[in-house]
């Protein structure tokens, strides 16, 4: 409805009224009526092309059929892309494109690669459904066009006079737009189902994502790690060996205060480099875990400049994986929150669900809010993807003024300790 | 002598100008990166150049790229690289044209203080100076497998120490033999691997990388 409309209209009734009225002419209704139109015609085709090759097999005693085949799941292929490119432009929703399996290797690869390949089978199956689909033509095309009544009209000419015909008419015009809307909606839950793609092969992309963002991570990781170790503590060790050697040869020279005093400022440096090798396999696995999520979170909590409260109810211990990545989570969160948030307060808590089966982690603050997934220098997003690749997912809340609460759920049962 | 250093990491520019301004050499300066190291040899034409290979922006081998632009437009520069890791491939690359006054050493290296002054007055003097275990990795991937194993395990030592570069005197001491005795292992090396005979330390060297194929 138009701006003005909702101001002007008081009164419900007029309302509607002025909106059946004008419902039959939006560019809405005649894009539904385009489709409606072709999609006979498109159906048409896929039977010709289904009947051609049924036709030839039968003539040929299914000789022709391994032939056939493969052309007409291709044929059929190509008739679901028509049909998703037209329900992309004309009725505005987008149904994916179904991904293909590839080709496993072998005789039965082929096989099942040519001849069993379910998405040509599925476009099939469309076709033939919509054979008791006759009524979305008849609704979308023919009750605009007054059809079924010239129809009627032919045959009871005398019984009806041309007033009730151009008021049944009437009728059936304006009751168009609604039924057809009704009955797409229908289709479209079709087209999703056979057109679109299987759950399966969602699933396996959804893997294939998340693996070769987690191998991808893997290396990051050891990169970072390789990084740390060469400028810091390996550049240091190098450097610590070098003033040994001047100190060495300070006391050859005889010059034992110069020598002394470069032997003291080694040993300052050697706790600097254990200091920083430390910080790095805390980095790596924080030891605090091995005695628990809970005292982990706890030493976090308290690094944390922002006071944060810790709350763990899980009535048993989660597999090593899950609490290396919550607690990592975690501490991203908090320095995120720290950084960003210019909150009072943080609160974390973990809770296991009844079933035990998944664990959910909430990091709550008080601060100003406002953040986003896809916001800059936070982190989030990669988080994110890195929670996916445990087959969790997270949650952003942050309305601007706050408050902000990131929630992480992730399954326990899927996660194997591993050796 | 004046020597420029280059490397990014400053505790280890600190530690390395220390030392060679303890041994009585003249740092004029010290940068972290290769862009600052062409800009400063360029100003203070110094004699020798101590770089580390790994410096940003990439952390690949912008000091190994800035050495071989620097000894091409003036090959008089005295150029010592160092790197935390073993890569024949960048001994080749340095070595590749004239090797005179080129080293190539680890960096624990300087750690030991007489072998990396000794590698550094070797370069400075036109030789060349390669650190032992970039050695052993040649000889060990060298391709002329068979010909080395023809060498006996005193022989193979001098030709290790010969391909750091060192002269007879100095693999003599190393060794703790004579002179004499040196020279007749380095004659019959040069007759087992059929390389050609040299008299010039660093063009013996180039005979015997080449052999190990550099």
């Amino acid at each position: 409805m138009s701006e003005n409309a909702v101001t002007m209209e008081t009164n419900p009734v007029t309302a509607v009224v002025r909106r059946v009225l004008r419902e039959p002419f939006t560019a809405r209704a005649w894009r539904t009526f385009v489709f409606c139109f072709c999609q006979p015609f498109l159906d048409l085709v896929g039977l010709i092309a289904i009947g051609i090759a049924v036709a030839i097999s039968i003539v040929t005693g299914g000789l022709a059929s391994p032939v056939l085949l493969p052309p007409l799941l291709g044929f059929s292929r190509g008739l679901g892309v028509l049909r998703r490119a037209m329900t992309r432009q004309l009725l505005g929703v987008d149904i994916p494109e179904p991904i293909r399996a590839p080709r496993r290797r072998g005789a039965l690869g082929f096989i099942a690669y040519h001849f069993g390949e379910a998405i040509g089978w599925r476009g099939i199956g469309y076709v033939l459904i919509r054979l008791l689909m006759i009524f979305e033509f008849v609704v979308g095309v023919g009750f605009r066009l007054g059809l079924p009544l010239v129809f009627m009209g032919a045959i009871h000419d005398r019984g009806i006079s041309s007033v009730t015909l151009v008021a049944v008419w009437t009728a059936m015009f304006l009751a168009a737009p609604p039924l057809t809307e009704l009955i797409l909606q229908l289709d479209v839950w079709l087209m999703r189902r056979l057109l679109g793609p299987s759950e399966d092969s969602l699933r396996i992309r959804e893997l294939e994502q998340t693996r070769s963002h987690a191998i991808n991570e893997a290396a990051a990781t050891l990169r970072r790690i390789e990084r740390d170790l060469h400028d810091g503590a390996q550049a240091r060790l190098v450097a610590l060996g070098m003033q040994l050697g001047r100190a060495e040869r300070r006391f050859e020279r005889g010059d034992t205060e110069a020598g002394l005093s470069l032997i003291r400022e080694t040993r300052a440096e050697t706790k600097a480099i254990v200091q920083e090798l430390r910080d790095l396999v805390r980095g790596i696995h924080p030891p605090a875990l091995d005695s628990g999520l809970e005292p982990a979170l706890g030493t976090l909590a308290a690094k944390t400049p922002i006071p944060t409260s810790v709350r763990v109810g899980l009535r048993s211990r989660l597999p090593a994986a899950t609490e290396t990545i919550l607690y990592f989570t975690a501490a991203e969160l908090l320095t995120n929150a720290a950084k960003h948030s210019g909150a009072q307060a943080i609160a974390v808590t973990v809770i296991g669900d009844i079933r035990e089966d998944a664990v959910q982690l909430i990091v709550t603050d008080d601060g100003r809010g406002g953040a986003r997934l896809d916001g800059a220098g936070t982190g989030l997003r990669g988080l994110a993807e890195r929670i996916r690749t445990m087959d969790g997912h997270l949650t952003l809340v942050s309305p601007i003024g706050g408050p902000t609460t990131v929630t992480v759920q992730l399954p326990t049962c899927k996660v194997d300790e591993g050796n | 002598m004046r020597i420029v250093v280059a490397e990014d990491s400053p505790i280890l520019r600190a530690g390395l100008v220390g030392l060679l301004e303890d041994e009585g050499h003249e740092v004029v300066a010290a940068v972290p990166d290769a862009t600052r190291l062409r800009e400063v040899v360029e100003e203070h034409r110094p004699q020798i150049v101590v770089s580390d290979i790994r410096m940003p922006p990439t952390h690949t081998d912008e000091g190994l790229r800035a050495a071989v632009e620097l000894r091409a437009a003036d090959p008089s520069l005295r150029i010592l690289i160092f790197s935390q890791y073993v890569e024949t491939q960048y001994a080749s690359r340095l070595l590749a044209g004239n090797s005179a006054g080129v080293g190539y050493l680890l960096k624990e290296r300087v750690m030991d203080t007489k072998d990396f002054m000794d590698a550094l007055e070797r370069v400075a003097a036109g030789g060349t100076a390669l650190d032992p275990e970039v050695v052993s990795q040649l000889v060990g991937a060298s391709n002329s497998r068979r010909a080395l194993e023809t060498l006996t395990p005193r022989e193979r030592e001098v030709l290790g120490l010969m391909a750091e570069g060192r002269s007879n005197a100095a693999i003599a001491a190393a060794l703790f033999v004579t002179e004499r005795a040196v020279e007749k292992h380095v004659a019959s090396i040069f007759t087992k691997l059929d390389l050609p005979v040299s008299s010039a330390d660093h063009r013996r060297v180039l005979a015997v990388l080449r052999y190990l194929g550099v």
